[in-house]
């Protein structure tokens, strides 16, 4: 025992090492970027799209949202429930300060304006989804991070599609798909500007 | 004689803090005794070991960080919101983390928190807890913001939020209930000016009607 963890021994130097340099580790691997798996299908068929594969593990920024304060509209953003602080639940952002959104059935009001500093989160499949239209608004403070890029499953590696444009006429069934959801989200807000 | 580089900073606080600062030099490629004709200089760090002390103090800011963002911080606390309790000037409070990150059940009425505002994203706001789950709130009883009859039941994982200076606070009697995940820390002292040092226990401040009256 005392010539594993006496103090010249070479378990005793390395633990050491990993404590001394663990502020670093823990900075970078908590401040910046961090990696995650999905669980859930609240957000299929963009994330977890079969229910049968194993989980999508995705790269999480955190610098983008606390520092850049670069969110907004269509990011897929990760958040502390608001009704339950211990889960951590990931969405859509829908709509953001002074847009007007048509929410869908469990929320009373037909329509909502979403008020200052807060947000309008929803997950892509309504059906399975805890998010705004039961909950309501949330304060943008509670977001934690935005995802970058899926790691795993490796035939979807990389960035997330990147926005359809409106006006190009798409060929391939899954753009259309993608073209066809996000003009029905966009539908559905009004924007202070328009 | 002998030459030797030695730092301003050896110079003035010896070799004790110098060896805490300073990694020790590299060694001479010969001993003194050897030197015949021209003086022996000790080699300057390497870059290795430059990199190397750059790195370290890096570690350290971040160990710093770290602790200020988890355990206690001191902050500047500023704003007329909390008049009679804090002067709204210049004055150091204390920020305790850490128990309120591990598990938010150790919040109550009363207490002195500090939270990232609902309405401006990454401001940090000061407050007091008016109002846990399931608590029935009166919403304004000035009846400025709201009629003074409105009354709500604050939902699960929200608080009940409000400045001490109801005059000039921007608090729940405007947003209504706040997620308990905003909340930050917890003020347990204030620490300057040193002449109005006072310790700001958890619930001080708010009589517990439920328990005086059993």
């Amino acid at each position: 025992m005392s010539s594993t963890f006496s103090y010249f021994s070479g378990a005793f130097k390395k633990s050491w090492a990993v404590l001394y340099w663990l502020p670093t580790g823990y900075f970078f691997g908590t401040q910046f970027y961090h990696v995650k798996a999905i669980s859930g299908r609240s957000m299929q068929p963009t994330l977890n799209p079969d229910s049968s594969t194993p989980r999508d593990v995705a790269l999480f920024s955190r610098f983008a949202v606390h520092t850049l304060q670069d969110y907004g509209r269509d990011d897929i953003v990760t958040f502390r429930s608001p009704e339950n602080p211990s889960r951590i639940l990931i969405k859509r952002i829908i709509g953001v300060e002074g847009d007007t959104v048509k929410t869908l059935p469990p929320y009373p009001d037909k329509e909502v304006d979403v008020p200052q500093g807060h947000v309008w989160v929803e997950g892509d499949e309504h059906f399975v989804s805890d998010d705004s239209n039961r909950f309501g608004p949330i304060p943008a403070g509670l977001i934690e991070s935005k995802l970058t890029m899926l790691i795993w499953p490796l035939n979807r590696f990389g960035r997330l599609k990147p926005q359809v444009e409106v006006d190009t006429k798409p060929w391939d069934r899954d753009t259309i798909n993608e073209q066809r959801r996000q003009e029905t989200r966009h539908a559905r807000v009004t924007t202070k500007t328009s | 004689m002998l030459y030797r580089y030695v730092s301003v900073h050896q110079r003035c606080f010896g070799r004790f803090t110098t060896s805490l600062t300073h990694l020790p030099l590299k060694k001479p490629s010969r001993p003194y005794a050897q030197t015949t004709s021209k003086p022996n200089l000790p080699a300057w760090p390497t870059r290795r070991k430059i990199g190397l002390r750059a790195l370290k103090i890096a570690n350290f800011i971040f160990a710093v960080h770290l602790f200020a963002t988890y355990a206690a911080r001191p902050s500047y606390m500023w704003g007329p919101s909390m008049l009679p309790t804090f002067s709204g000037t210049d004055e150091i409070v204390l920020e305790w983390m850490l128990t309120y990150r591990l598990s938010l059940n150790s919040l109550a009425r009363g207490d002195i928190i500090t939270l990232d505002s609902p309405i401006a994203p990454g401001r940090l706001i000061c407050k007091r807890i008016i109002g846990l789950p399931g608590d029935t709130i009166c919403v304004d009883p000035t009846g400025q913001l709201a009629p003074s009859t409105e009354h709500v039941i604050i939902p699960k994982g929200h608080i009940w939020i409000s400045g001490d200076n109801a005059e000039a606070s921007r608090d729940s009697r405007m947003y209504g209930p706040v997620p308990v995940d905003l909340v930050k820390g917890r003020i347990v002292a204030r620490i300057w000016p040193p002449r109005k040092w006072a310790a700001f226990p958890s619930g001080g401040g708010m009589t517990d009607l439920g328990s005086s009256s059993q």
